[in-house]
């Protein structure tokens, strides 16, 4: 998929370079430049199409690494929570917890992972 | 089930390479074998059989991360033995053998993190605990960035 995506984008951006002055411009140049745009618009085209159509999250695996994040949060937030009158602790339990949000936050609504 | 098929997909990777393709037998069967003493509650027994396999040479046709793939999920595997039969010195041993084979943003990584903090925190050392949980939390943020991103498997 990524390849295909580079090669596609280097074509637009070939594609898609901008014209030579206009005294140089003949009406084969403006044909060829009328030409070089459509075949642009169909390579954009076909860009947008790859890119929604990008591999599916594998979901157990997203799953399954939300969960842990989560957990390793509760577990610094445990001893946060048993040294209270530390802020280095109360640092990291609030950084952890942001990760266990950001986390979540992050999978995609195709996977249904539990506790979201 | 990790551990399975870790050595699953090496074994079919290694081939015909005999020395390499035996010790991954090899690996194979000892995991086996220890889950089923697990699960029979001979942990002891479980641990030994997992602690040979680690001290065992590992045979010059097997490419150096695949090694470590296979040791470091193994001692992954003996710091959990160790924290289920309350020896958490073990653990720790366990956890600090595995990552002193190297560090990638890898799931063996994250996964001996996490067992070397639960080790300190049992042994009361919450605050290096909790430097541990953290370091185990970073790698696997990056491991879901890349699920994300490629769907892939590392």
């Amino acid at each position: 998929m990524k390849p295909a995506l580079t090669a596609l984008l280097l074509l637009v951006a070939c594609a898609s370079a901008g014209p030579r002055p206009a005294a140089e411009e003949s009406s084969s140049d403006r044909a060829n430049a009328r030409a070089e745009e459509q075949r642009a618009e169909e390579l954009e085209r076909t860009l947008s199409a790859l890119s929604a159509a990008e591999v599916p999250p594998d979901c157990p695996r997203v799953c399954g690494l939300v969960e842990q994040i989560c957990e390793l949060s509760q577990r610094i937030c445990a001893i946060s929570g048993r040294h209270r009158d530390d802020p280095d602790l109360a640092t990291r339990c609030a950084a952890g917890e942001q990760r266990c949000r950001r986390s979540r936050d992050r999978v995609p609504p195709t996977c249904s992972c539990q506790d979201r | 089930m990790r551990t399975a098929l870790v050595l699953v997909f090496l074994g079919a990777c290694l081939g015909c390479n005999s020395g390499a393709t035996r010790w991954i037998g090899e690996a194979r069967g000892a995991h086996a074998e220890a889950d089923a003493l697990e699960r029979s509650g001979d942990l002891g027994r479980a641990a030994d059989l997992l602690q040979e396999l680690v001290s065992r040479p590992v045979p010059t046709g097997v490419a150096p991360q695949d090694a470590r793939a296979v040791l470091q999920d193994t001692y992954a595997r003996l710091a959990n033995l160790g924290l289920k039969r309350g020896k958490p010195i073990d653990a720790l041993q366990s956890a600090d053998a595995g990552l002193q084979l190297g560090e990638a943003q890898d799931v063996f990584a994250s996964s001996l993190r996490a067992f070397r903090g639960r080790a300190l925190e049992a042994l009361g050392r919450d605050a290096e605990a909790a430097r541990e949980y953290e370091a185990a939390q970073a790698i696997a943020e990056a491991l879901l960035s890349e699920a994300l991103v490629d769907g892939g498997v590392r």
